[in-house]
Protein backbone atom coordinates (compact mmCIF):
# COMPACT_ATOMS: atom_id res chain seq x y z
CA UNK A 1 0.00 0.00 0.00
CA UNK A 2 2.90 2.29 0.71
CA UNK A 3 4.75 1.58 -1.93
CA UNK A 4 1.34 2.56 -4.42
CA UNK A 5 1.59 5.71 -2.60
CA UNK A 6 5.17 6.65 -2.64
CA UNK A 7 4.93 5.46 -6.51
CA UNK A 8 1.79 8.03 -7.02
CA UNK A 9 3.41 10.49 -5.04
CA UNK A 10 7.08 10.36 -6.80
CA UNK A 11 4.47 9.93 -10.11
CA UNK A 12 3.15 13.33 -9.41
CA UNK A 13 6.32 14.99 -8.53
CA UNK A 14 8.09 13.95 -11.09
CA UNK A 15 5.17 15.14 -14.03
CA UNK A 16 5.19 18.43 -12.14
CA UNK A 17 8.55 18.65 -12.74
CA UNK A 18 8.69 17.76 -16.36
CA UNK A 19 5.17 20.34 -16.64
CA UNK A 20 7.21 22.89 -14.83
CA UNK A 21 10.39 22.39 -17.09
CA UNK A 22 8.30 22.69 -20.29
CA UNK A 23 6.26 25.54 -19.30
CA UNK A 24 9.96 27.30 -18.72
CA UNK A 25 11.01 26.14 -21.66
CA UNK A 26 7.80 26.78 -23.66
CA UNK A 27 7.93 30.94 -22.20
CA UNK A 28 12.13 30.94 -23.39
CA UNK A 29 11.34 29.63 -26.68
CA UNK A 30 8.35 32.20 -26.94
CA UNK A 31 11.27 34.69 -25.66
CA UNK A 32 13.65 33.27 -27.97
CA UNK A 33 11.80 34.14 -30.37
CA UNK A 34 10.74 37.20 -29.49
CA UNK A 35 14.37 38.39 -29.64
CA UNK A 36 15.29 36.34 -32.56
CA UNK A 37 12.58 39.00 -34.74
CA UNK A 38 13.93 41.88 -33.10
CA UNK A 39 17.15 40.94 -34.16
CA UNK A 40 15.65 40.34 -37.43
CA UNK A 41 13.67 43.84 -37.94
CA UNK A 42 16.99 45.98 -35.78
CA UNK A 43 18.47 47.27 -39.31
CA UNK A 44 14.87 47.73 -40.74
CA UNK A 45 14.20 50.89 -39.71
CA UNK A 46 11.23 52.73 -41.88
CA UNK A 47 12.99 55.42 -43.89
CA UNK A 48 10.81 59.04 -45.24
CA UNK A 49 13.13 59.14 -48.58
CA UNK A 50 11.79 61.01 -51.48
CA UNK A 51 12.92 59.97 -55.09
CA UNK A 52 15.72 62.21 -55.03
CA UNK A 53 17.27 61.06 -52.00
CA UNK A 54 16.95 57.87 -52.76
CA UNK A 55 18.46 58.49 -56.10
CA UNK A 56 21.76 60.06 -54.58
CA UNK A 57 21.60 57.01 -52.00
CA UNK A 58 21.49 54.99 -55.12
CA UNK A 59 24.57 56.66 -56.64
CA UNK A 60 26.71 56.95 -53.34
CA UNK A 61 26.49 52.95 -53.47
CA UNK A 62 27.53 52.54 -56.69
CA UNK A 63 30.52 55.18 -55.61
CA UNK A 64 31.23 53.48 -52.35
CA UNK A 65 31.13 49.60 -54.63
CA UNK A 66 33.84 50.88 -57.07
CA UNK A 67 35.97 52.48 -53.98
CA UNK A 68 35.86 49.25 -52.86
CA UNK A 69 36.96 47.49 -56.44
CA UNK A 70 39.69 50.14 -56.43
CA UNK A 71 41.07 48.94 -53.00
CA UNK A 72 40.85 45.18 -53.92
CA UNK A 73 44.48 43.78 -54.93
CA UNK A 74 44.39 42.82 -58.48
CA UNK A 75 46.84 40.55 -60.56
CA UNK A 76 49.48 38.29 -58.28
CA UNK A 77 49.11 38.28 -54.69
CA UNK A 78 50.00 36.27 -51.61
CA UNK A 79 48.21 34.97 -48.83
CA UNK A 80 49.77 33.01 -46.16
CA UNK A 81 47.56 31.43 -43.36
CA UNK A 82 50.30 31.38 -40.41
CA UNK A 83 48.02 28.76 -38.30
CA UNK A 84 48.28 26.31 -41.06
CA UNK A 85 50.97 27.30 -42.66
CA UNK A 86 50.01 27.21 -45.98
CA UNK A 87 50.57 29.92 -48.87
CA UNK A 88 48.40 30.40 -51.86
CA UNK A 89 49.90 32.18 -54.70
CA UNK A 90 46.54 34.18 -55.97
CA UNK A 91 46.09 35.61 -59.75
CA UNK A 92 42.71 37.75 -59.01
CA UNK A 93 40.23 35.31 -57.54
CA UNK A 94 42.38 31.97 -59.00
CA UNK A 95 44.86 29.86 -56.66
CA UNK A 96 48.00 29.34 -59.05
CA UNK A 97 49.91 27.75 -56.24
CA UNK A 98 49.54 26.50 -52.51
CA UNK A 99 52.33 25.97 -50.72
CA UNK A 100 53.32 24.40 -47.22
CA UNK A 101 55.71 26.71 -46.10
CA UNK A 102 57.28 27.31 -42.20
CA UNK A 103 56.13 30.63 -39.97
CA UNK A 104 57.28 31.96 -36.24
CA UNK A 105 57.52 29.93 -33.84
CA UNK A 106 55.89 32.55 -31.28
CA UNK A 107 59.13 31.69 -29.07
CA UNK A 108 60.03 34.77 -26.87
CA UNK A 109 63.83 34.87 -26.34
CA UNK A 110 64.66 37.60 -23.44
CA UNK A 111 68.31 38.52 -22.83
CA UNK A 112 70.10 37.99 -20.03
CA UNK A 113 72.50 40.18 -17.96
CA UNK A 114 72.22 44.11 -18.36
CA UNK A 115 70.16 44.91 -21.57
CA UNK A 116 67.07 43.02 -21.40
CA UNK A 117 66.07 43.09 -25.09
CA UNK A 118 63.30 40.84 -25.87
CA UNK A 119 62.03 39.35 -28.92
CA UNK A 120 58.78 37.72 -29.97
CA UNK A 121 59.20 35.05 -33.29
CA UNK A 122 55.74 36.05 -34.51
CA UNK A 123 55.46 36.14 -38.27
CA UNK A 124 53.61 39.73 -38.71
CA UNK A 125 50.20 40.01 -39.40
CA UNK A 126 48.33 42.21 -41.92
CA UNK A 127 48.66 43.85 -44.77
CA UNK A 128 52.59 44.05 -46.48
CA UNK A 129 53.95 44.21 -49.74
CA UNK A 130 57.49 42.57 -51.84
CA UNK A 131 59.97 45.60 -50.90
CA UNK A 132 62.60 43.92 -52.62
CA UNK A 133 64.12 40.90 -54.25
CA UNK A 134 67.32 39.00 -53.61
CA UNK A 135 68.65 35.98 -55.53
CA UNK A 136 71.09 34.06 -54.03
CA UNK A 137 70.46 35.99 -50.66
CA UNK A 138 73.13 36.23 -47.65
CA UNK A 139 71.90 35.97 -43.90
CA UNK A 140 73.27 38.66 -41.84
CA UNK A 141 72.51 37.31 -38.46
CA UNK A 142 71.11 39.48 -36.12
CA UNK A 143 71.79 39.76 -32.59
CA UNK A 144 68.86 37.19 -31.37
CA UNK A 145 70.21 34.38 -33.95
CA UNK A 146 73.56 35.00 -31.50
CA UNK A 147 71.69 34.75 -27.78
CA UNK A 148 69.75 32.18 -29.04
CA UNK A 149 72.53 30.25 -29.37
CA UNK A 150 74.39 31.45 -26.07
CA UNK A 151 76.92 32.51 -28.16
CA UNK A 152 78.36 36.56 -27.66
CA UNK A 153 77.58 39.23 -30.42
CA UNK A 154 80.63 39.51 -32.91
CA UNK A 155 81.22 42.96 -33.16
CA UNK A 156 82.27 42.44 -36.97
CA UNK A 157 79.12 42.59 -39.90
CA UNK A 158 81.28 39.75 -41.41
CA UNK A 159 80.90 37.61 -38.41
CA UNK A 160 77.38 38.05 -38.85
CA UNK A 161 77.03 36.96 -42.34
CA UNK A 162 75.91 33.33 -43.35
CA UNK A 163 75.77 32.08 -47.08
CA UNK A 164 73.83 29.25 -48.34
CA UNK A 165 70.78 29.37 -45.70
CA UNK A 166 68.06 31.38 -47.06
CA UNK A 167 67.76 29.10 -50.35
CA UNK A 168 68.24 30.70 -53.69
CA UNK A 169 65.69 33.44 -53.73
CA UNK A 170 64.43 36.02 -51.00
CA UNK A 171 61.29 38.62 -51.22
CA UNK A 172 61.62 41.18 -48.19
CA UNK A 173 58.16 42.37 -46.89
CA UNK A 174 59.84 44.83 -44.19
CA UNK A 175 61.32 45.29 -40.95
CA UNK A 176 63.93 42.10 -42.17
CA UNK A 177 61.22 39.70 -42.85
CA UNK A 178 61.29 37.93 -45.40
CA UNK A 179 59.68 34.67 -47.56
CA UNK A 180 62.71 32.44 -48.05
CA UNK A 181 64.00 28.95 -48.95
CA UNK A 182 65.30 26.65 -46.31
CA UNK A 183 67.68 24.04 -45.78
CA UNK A 184 65.40 22.06 -43.20
CA UNK A 185 62.33 20.91 -45.41
CA UNK A 186 61.59 18.41 -42.92
CA UNK A 187 60.01 21.14 -41.04
CA UNK A 188 58.07 22.97 -43.45
CA UNK A 189 54.38 23.03 -42.29
CA UNK A 190 55.53 23.90 -39.02
CA UNK A 191 55.45 26.89 -36.90
CA UNK A 192 60.18 27.61 -36.09
CA UNK A 193 60.95 30.52 -37.66
CA UNK A 194 61.94 33.56 -35.86
CA UNK A 195 59.22 35.45 -38.25
CA UNK A 196 60.41 34.86 -41.91
CA UNK A 197 58.02 32.64 -44.16
CA UNK A 198 60.29 29.97 -45.18
CA UNK A 199 59.33 27.92 -48.67
CA UNK A 200 60.63 24.59 -50.17
CA UNK A 201 62.81 25.00 -53.41
CA UNK A 202 60.33 24.97 -55.95
CA UNK A 203 57.33 27.17 -54.57
CA UNK A 204 60.14 29.57 -54.02
CA UNK A 205 61.29 29.45 -57.67
CA UNK A 206 57.41 29.85 -58.83
CA UNK A 207 56.61 32.76 -56.37
CA UNK A 208 59.68 34.19 -56.70
CA UNK A 209 59.00 34.54 -60.70
CA UNK A 210 55.44 35.59 -60.28
CA UNK A 211 56.01 38.10 -57.62
CA UNK A 212 57.28 41.35 -58.55
CA UNK A 213 58.26 44.37 -56.33
CA UNK A 214 55.18 46.00 -54.59
CA UNK A 215 53.17 42.19 -54.71
CA UNK A 216 50.74 42.25 -51.98
CA UNK A 217 51.12 40.03 -48.84
CA UNK A 218 48.25 39.52 -46.64
CA UNK A 219 49.10 37.28 -43.69
CA UNK A 220 47.04 36.38 -41.23
CA UNK B 1 -18.16 56.71 -56.09
CA UNK B 2 -16.94 55.50 -52.46
CA UNK B 3 -15.74 52.23 -54.04
CA UNK B 4 -13.74 54.57 -56.65
CA UNK B 5 -12.43 56.37 -53.83
CA UNK B 6 -11.36 52.97 -52.20
CA UNK B 7 -9.95 51.41 -55.61
CA UNK B 8 -7.28 54.79 -55.84
CA UNK B 9 -6.95 54.43 -52.02
CA UNK B 10 -5.58 50.67 -52.35
CA UNK B 11 -3.90 51.36 -55.70
CA UNK B 12 -1.61 53.77 -53.99
CA UNK B 13 -1.08 51.96 -51.48
CA UNK B 14 0.30 49.30 -53.65
CA UNK B 15 2.64 51.44 -55.27
CA UNK B 16 3.68 53.24 -52.11
CA UNK B 17 4.63 49.93 -50.24
CA UNK B 18 7.54 48.51 -52.68
CA UNK B 19 9.22 51.99 -52.55
CA UNK B 20 9.50 52.72 -49.11
CA UNK B 21 11.16 48.90 -48.49
CA UNK B 22 13.52 49.95 -51.45
CA UNK B 23 13.97 53.02 -50.04
CA UNK B 24 14.81 50.96 -46.44
CA UNK B 25 17.17 48.66 -48.60
CA UNK B 26 19.29 51.38 -49.94
CA UNK B 27 19.69 53.13 -46.70
CA UNK B 28 20.75 49.53 -45.10
CA UNK B 29 23.25 49.28 -48.34
CA UNK B 30 24.82 52.53 -47.86
CA UNK B 31 25.20 51.95 -44.10
CA UNK B 32 26.74 48.19 -45.26
CA UNK B 33 29.20 49.38 -47.53
CA UNK B 34 30.23 52.56 -45.58
CA UNK B 35 30.91 50.29 -43.07
CA UNK B 36 33.22 47.60 -45.26
CA UNK B 37 35.20 50.51 -46.62
CA UNK B 38 36.01 52.01 -43.65
CA UNK B 39 37.54 48.70 -42.56
CA UNK B 40 38.89 47.68 -46.10
CA UNK B 41 40.70 51.12 -46.25
CA UNK B 42 43.05 49.64 -42.99
CA UNK B 43 46.03 47.72 -44.05
CA UNK B 44 44.61 45.48 -41.25
CA UNK B 45 42.75 42.23 -41.72
CA UNK B 46 38.46 42.46 -40.28
CA UNK B 47 35.96 39.88 -39.43
CA UNK B 48 32.46 39.53 -40.86
CA UNK B 49 30.35 37.31 -38.73
CA UNK B 50 27.24 36.44 -40.65
CA UNK B 51 24.67 35.14 -37.83
CA UNK B 52 21.89 33.91 -40.82
CA UNK B 53 24.48 32.93 -43.13
CA UNK B 54 26.53 30.77 -40.53
CA UNK B 55 29.59 31.88 -41.03
CA UNK B 56 32.16 33.68 -40.14
CA UNK B 57 34.85 35.82 -42.96
CA UNK B 58 38.31 37.02 -42.64
CA UNK B 59 38.70 39.51 -45.12
CA UNK B 60 41.44 42.08 -46.38
CA UNK B 61 40.25 44.90 -48.55
CA UNK B 62 37.46 43.81 -49.62
CA UNK B 63 38.76 40.45 -50.24
CA UNK B 64 37.75 37.27 -48.06
CA UNK B 65 41.06 35.23 -47.23
CA UNK B 66 39.10 32.57 -45.07
CA UNK B 67 35.83 31.11 -44.10
CA UNK B 68 34.32 29.95 -41.29
CA UNK B 69 30.83 27.87 -41.12
CA UNK B 70 29.62 27.85 -38.05
CA UNK B 71 27.98 24.53 -36.83
CA UNK B 72 25.57 26.00 -34.24
CA UNK B 73 24.86 29.60 -33.34
CA UNK B 74 22.99 31.32 -30.46
CA UNK B 75 22.05 34.82 -29.63
CA UNK B 76 20.55 36.21 -26.46
CA UNK B 77 19.98 40.09 -25.67
CA UNK B 78 20.10 43.42 -27.65
CA UNK B 79 19.61 43.03 -31.06
CA UNK B 80 23.26 44.86 -33.04
CA UNK B 81 22.47 47.27 -35.43
CA UNK B 82 24.58 46.73 -38.53
CA UNK B 83 27.97 48.80 -37.48
CA UNK B 84 31.70 48.33 -36.44
CA UNK B 85 32.64 46.65 -33.46
CA UNK B 86 36.08 46.49 -31.72
CA UNK B 87 37.41 43.24 -30.37
CA UNK B 88 38.65 44.24 -26.60
CA UNK B 89 40.08 41.00 -25.65
CA UNK B 90 39.83 37.26 -25.38
CA UNK B 91 39.44 35.43 -22.38
CA UNK B 92 42.44 33.37 -22.78
CA UNK B 93 45.89 36.00 -23.27
CA UNK B 94 47.85 34.65 -26.57
CA UNK B 95 50.97 35.67 -24.73
CA UNK B 96 50.19 33.15 -21.71
CA UNK B 97 50.35 30.50 -24.10
CA UNK B 98 54.09 31.44 -25.34
CA UNK B 99 56.81 29.86 -24.97
CA UNK B 100 60.45 31.20 -23.30
CA UNK B 101 63.13 30.56 -25.14
CA UNK B 102 66.52 29.04 -22.21
CA UNK B 103 69.23 31.44 -24.30
CA UNK B 104 71.56 27.86 -23.77
CA UNK B 105 71.33 27.30 -27.38
CA UNK B 106 70.54 23.45 -26.78
CA UNK B 107 68.04 22.52 -27.97
CA UNK B 108 65.56 23.21 -30.39
CA UNK B 109 62.90 20.42 -31.56
CA UNK B 110 61.84 16.47 -30.73
CA UNK B 111 62.21 15.60 -34.45
CA UNK B 112 65.67 14.42 -35.06
CA UNK B 113 67.32 14.95 -37.72
CA UNK B 114 70.77 12.07 -39.56
CA UNK B 115 73.84 12.73 -39.38
CA UNK B 116 73.30 12.99 -43.28
CA UNK B 117 71.04 15.66 -43.32
CA UNK B 118 72.78 17.59 -41.19
CA UNK B 119 75.60 17.32 -43.62
CA UNK B 120 73.32 18.30 -46.48
CA UNK B 121 72.16 21.21 -44.53
CA UNK B 122 75.98 22.34 -43.30
CA UNK B 123 74.10 22.87 -39.83
CA UNK B 124 76.63 20.76 -38.20
CA UNK B 125 80.25 20.16 -38.96
CA UNK B 126 80.88 17.57 -37.05
CA UNK B 127 77.47 15.09 -38.14
CA UNK B 128 80.07 13.12 -39.64
CA UNK B 129 82.33 11.98 -36.22
CA UNK B 130 78.98 10.67 -34.51
CA UNK B 131 77.40 14.00 -33.25
CA UNK B 132 73.60 14.20 -33.88
CA UNK B 133 72.11 17.06 -32.65
CA UNK B 134 68.56 16.18 -31.58
CA UNK B 135 66.29 18.70 -32.54
CA UNK B 136 62.51 19.47 -30.93
CA UNK B 137 60.14 22.26 -31.70
CA UNK B 138 59.70 24.30 -29.01
CA UNK B 139 56.62 26.41 -30.76
CA UNK B 140 53.25 27.69 -29.98
CA UNK B 141 50.97 26.39 -32.83
CA UNK B 142 47.56 25.90 -34.00
CA UNK B 143 47.19 22.83 -31.65
CA UNK B 144 48.09 24.74 -28.75
CA UNK B 145 44.95 27.05 -29.06
CA UNK B 146 41.91 26.42 -27.18
CA UNK B 147 38.83 25.39 -28.44
CA UNK B 148 36.72 26.88 -26.46
CA UNK B 149 36.72 30.75 -25.37
CA UNK B 150 35.38 33.69 -25.37
CA UNK B 151 35.58 37.21 -27.28
CA UNK B 152 34.89 40.65 -25.76
CA UNK B 153 33.87 43.30 -28.19
CA UNK B 154 33.27 46.78 -27.00
CA UNK B 155 29.34 47.66 -26.16
CA UNK B 156 29.13 44.77 -23.47
CA UNK B 157 29.12 41.91 -26.34
CA UNK B 158 30.47 38.45 -25.52
CA UNK B 159 31.09 36.28 -27.97
CA UNK B 160 31.84 32.48 -26.87
CA UNK B 161 33.61 30.18 -29.39
CA UNK B 162 32.97 26.41 -28.28
CA UNK B 163 33.57 23.37 -30.41
CA UNK B 164 31.26 20.18 -30.36
CA UNK B 165 31.78 17.86 -27.47
CA UNK B 166 31.85 14.19 -28.69
CA UNK B 167 31.29 11.03 -27.19
CA UNK B 168 29.61 10.13 -24.28
CA UNK B 169 29.78 13.52 -22.62
CA UNK B 170 27.99 14.92 -25.65
CA UNK B 171 24.17 13.99 -24.85
CA UNK B 172 24.82 15.77 -21.05
CA UNK B 173 26.58 18.34 -23.27
CA UNK B 174 23.39 18.59 -25.63
CA UNK B 175 20.59 18.37 -22.89
CA UNK B 176 22.59 21.72 -21.31
CA UNK B 177 22.86 23.31 -24.41
CA UNK B 178 18.52 22.92 -24.52
CA UNK B 179 18.33 24.13 -21.00
CA UNK B 180 20.80 26.99 -21.46
CA UNK B 181 18.98 28.12 -24.65
CA UNK B 182 15.16 27.83 -23.55
CA UNK B 183 15.49 28.52 -19.72
CA UNK B 184 19.01 30.33 -18.77
CA UNK B 185 19.07 32.88 -21.64
CA UNK B 186 15.11 33.69 -21.60
CA UNK B 187 15.85 34.20 -17.41
CA UNK B 188 19.01 36.30 -18.21
CA UNK B 189 16.77 38.26 -20.73
CA UNK B 190 13.93 38.82 -18.52
CA UNK B 191 16.35 40.09 -15.57
CA UNK B 192 18.55 42.14 -17.77
CA UNK B 193 15.39 44.19 -19.26
CA UNK B 194 14.37 44.44 -15.85
CA UNK B 195 17.62 45.82 -14.97
CA UNK B 196 18.01 47.90 -18.22
CA UNK B 197 21.37 46.57 -18.49
CA UNK B 198 22.08 46.27 -22.06
CA UNK B 199 24.26 43.15 -23.29
CA UNK B 200 24.51 40.79 -26.11
CA UNK B 201 25.64 36.95 -26.24
CA UNK B 202 26.18 35.30 -28.81
CA UNK B 203 27.44 31.27 -28.70
CA UNK B 204 29.11 29.86 -31.75
CA UNK B 205 29.87 26.38 -32.19
CA UNK B 206 32.05 24.42 -35.07
CA UNK B 207 32.01 20.77 -35.25
CA UNK B 208 35.60 20.79 -35.71
CA UNK B 209 38.09 21.99 -32.96
CA UNK B 210 40.90 22.95 -35.41
CA UNK B 211 38.12 25.51 -36.90
CA UNK B 212 37.71 26.90 -33.07
CA UNK B 213 41.08 27.26 -32.56
CA UNK B 214 41.83 28.47 -36.31
CA UNK B 215 39.85 31.66 -35.13
CA UNK B 216 41.44 32.25 -31.90
CA UNK B 217 44.77 32.64 -33.67
CA UNK B 218 43.34 34.83 -36.83
CA UNK B 219 40.77 37.11 -34.17
CA UNK B 220 43.98 39.07 -33.07
CA UNK B 221 42.80 41.76 -30.24
CA UNK B 222 41.78 45.16 -31.61
CA UNK B 223 40.49 43.06 -34.67
CA UNK B 224 37.40 45.24 -35.97
CA UNK B 225 34.41 43.37 -37.09
CA UNK B 226 30.86 43.51 -38.60
CA UNK B 227 27.87 41.35 -37.48
CA UNK B 228 25.19 41.05 -39.47
CA UNK B 229 21.98 39.93 -37.73
CA UNK B 230 19.76 36.85 -39.06
CA UNK B 231 17.95 37.77 -41.93
CA UNK B 232 20.69 39.53 -44.04
CA UNK B 233 22.00 36.66 -45.52
CA UNK B 234 19.33 36.26 -48.32
CA UNK B 235 19.42 40.00 -48.91
CA UNK B 236 21.29 41.66 -51.81
CA UNK B 237 21.59 44.70 -49.89
CA UNK B 238 24.21 42.94 -47.76
CA UNK B 239 26.10 40.97 -50.33
CA UNK B 240 29.82 42.87 -51.93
Amino acid sequence: MLTKKSLIISSIIFGSLLLVIAIIEGIGYHIINKNKSEWMNINHEKTDLDEKAVKDLQKKNEKLIKQLNKLSPKGIYIIVDTAKNILYLKKDNDIIRKAVIATGSGNVLTEQGGKNRSWTFDTPKGEFAVKYKLKDPKWVKPDWAFLEEGEDVPKKVGDRVEEDVLGEYAMGFGNGYFLHGTLYTRLLGRNVTHGCVRLGDEDLEVVNKASTVGTKIYIF
Amino acid sequence: MARIHLYIIFAMLLILQPLSRADAGVAERNNFLTQVLSLAEKPKAYFILDLGGYKITLMARGVAIREWAITRLQFAGDPLPVKTYLLEKKSIRIDDLRNNIAPDGSVVNNISITPAEENKTGDNKESGDKKVKKYEVIAMEINDMPTSYRLFLNEGITIDIMSQTEGSVSFLKNAFDVFKAYAYYPIREIWNSYHKKAHTEIEIFFKDKTEAQALFWAFTDETECIILPPGTEDREDYQL
